[in-house]
């Protein structure tokens, strides 16, 4: 919100902004879940991998690099690591309301 | 406008960056990333160097570099890690021995992500070690970065590994990417197999023609390379040397 509030045409915009949590869909079996339900697995896996349960916030790449939650997962159903974010990873502006001046 | 604010981020990130080295092969197997990371290394020797890991399924650079610290953020963005005089990036620091199981759109997104996070800050040089083959990723890379790169194709003497080569050149030149030359390596054996070509015969002159690109070095297949990770440069043949040297001169005749 920040960074689109320096640009030039877009100051003075209201933002309202609805967060969606993150969903997954299992490509093997179709099982899909919430991000929630693998933060137990993610934790593991972190622990595992760099030694400390979960790097929070900035530290953790997950942060920079979002694309990469199918690395560190798997389908909690059938165990697959073939899945696909299915929704909740990208900001997208859903409407645009527009005055005359 | 472009609403992707990470395509504005990526002219800032590259700001202080003279100079972008693309490594790329039209197959995997080549030695492109071996190239990648001795090239670096030995330029580095005199330059400031960075190496960034674009190949998102089998990102080798970490296991070739010996390197310290964990790649991580900061509110600005990511730190590189630092190995020897490099600075490196590459997402195998962070999946470690993880199968990336990574889908179309989601490889151009990370490339896109890459190439706007890091912050690099001033390099004479960013070497970026390409995917193998000619698809999105590649795509995505070289076009992103044009402005300040050329590119430096890698093969075996081998006719297949050749034939994807011409492949890649022919995107290059229609993409408008500036190619500074061809590297055959595993071209021939040094010691104690000195004299054996292990792509068999070539003849250089025969493959410039068929691939309309100048072979700047022809480097050999070293088994120190081979038997030691990380990769021990002071270990490494003469001959590999001179070649890494020939290239390197190359990249300053481009310029």
């Amino acid at each position: 919100m920040e960074t689109l509030g320096e640009i030039e045409d877009l100051k003075g915009v209201d933002y309202m902004v609805a967060i969606r949590e993150g969903r997954f869909k299992c490509l093997k079996c179709g099982h899909e879940w919430d991000f929630k339900d693998s933060v137990k697995s993610l934790k593991e896996f972190s622990k595992e991998t760099y030694g400390v349960e979960e790097p929070e916030g900035l530290e953790s790449p997950l942060h920079f690099f979002p694309q990469l939650i199918t690395v560190f997962m798997k389908c909690p159903k059938c165990g697959s690591s073939d899945m696909e974010v299915a929704g909740g990873m990208d900001t997208v502006i859903e409407r645009a309301i527009l005055e005359d001046q | 406008m472009d609403l992707d604010y990470r395509l504005q981020m990526i002219d800032k990130r590259l700001e202080r960056v003279e100079k972008i080295l693309l490594i790329v092969s039209g197959k995997g197997g080549v030695g492109k990333s071996v190239v990648a990371a001795t090239l670096a290394n030995h330029i580095s020797k005199e330059k400031l160097v960075g190496l960034l890991d674009l190949d998102l399924h089998g990102p080798t650079l970490p296991l070739l570099l010996d390197h310290v610290g964990r790649l991580g953020g900061q509110k600005d963005g990511v730190n590189p890690v630092t190995a020897g005089r490099m600075k490196l990036v590459s997402l195998g620091l962070l999946t470690v021995e993880k199968p990336m199981p990574l889908k179309g759109e989601v490889k151009r997104d990370l490339i896109i992500e890459l190439l706007s996070e890091i912050n690099w800050g001033k390099l004479n040089y960013l070497i970026a070690d390409l995917p193998p083959g000619t698809g999105d990723e590649a795509l995505t890379a070289i076009r992103l970065t044009i402005r300040k790169s050329s590119a430096i194709l890698v093969s075996t003497p081998s006719p297949h590994s050749l034939g994807a080569v011409k492949r890649m050149s022919g995107l290059l030149v229609d993409e408008d990417v500036k190619i500074t030359g061809l590297v055959l390596n595993m071209a021939y054996m040094v010691d104690p197999h000195r004299g054996v070509t292990p792509f068999g015969k070539y003849n250089a002159q025969e493959i410039e023609k068929k691939i309309g690109v100048k072979i700047i070095a022809e480097l050999p297949l070293d088994p120190e390379i081979a038997s030691s990770t990380p990769i021990n440069m002071e270990k490494l043949s003469s001959e590999f040397h001179n070649g890494l040297e020939m290239i390197y001169q190359a990249v300053q005749r481009s310029i």
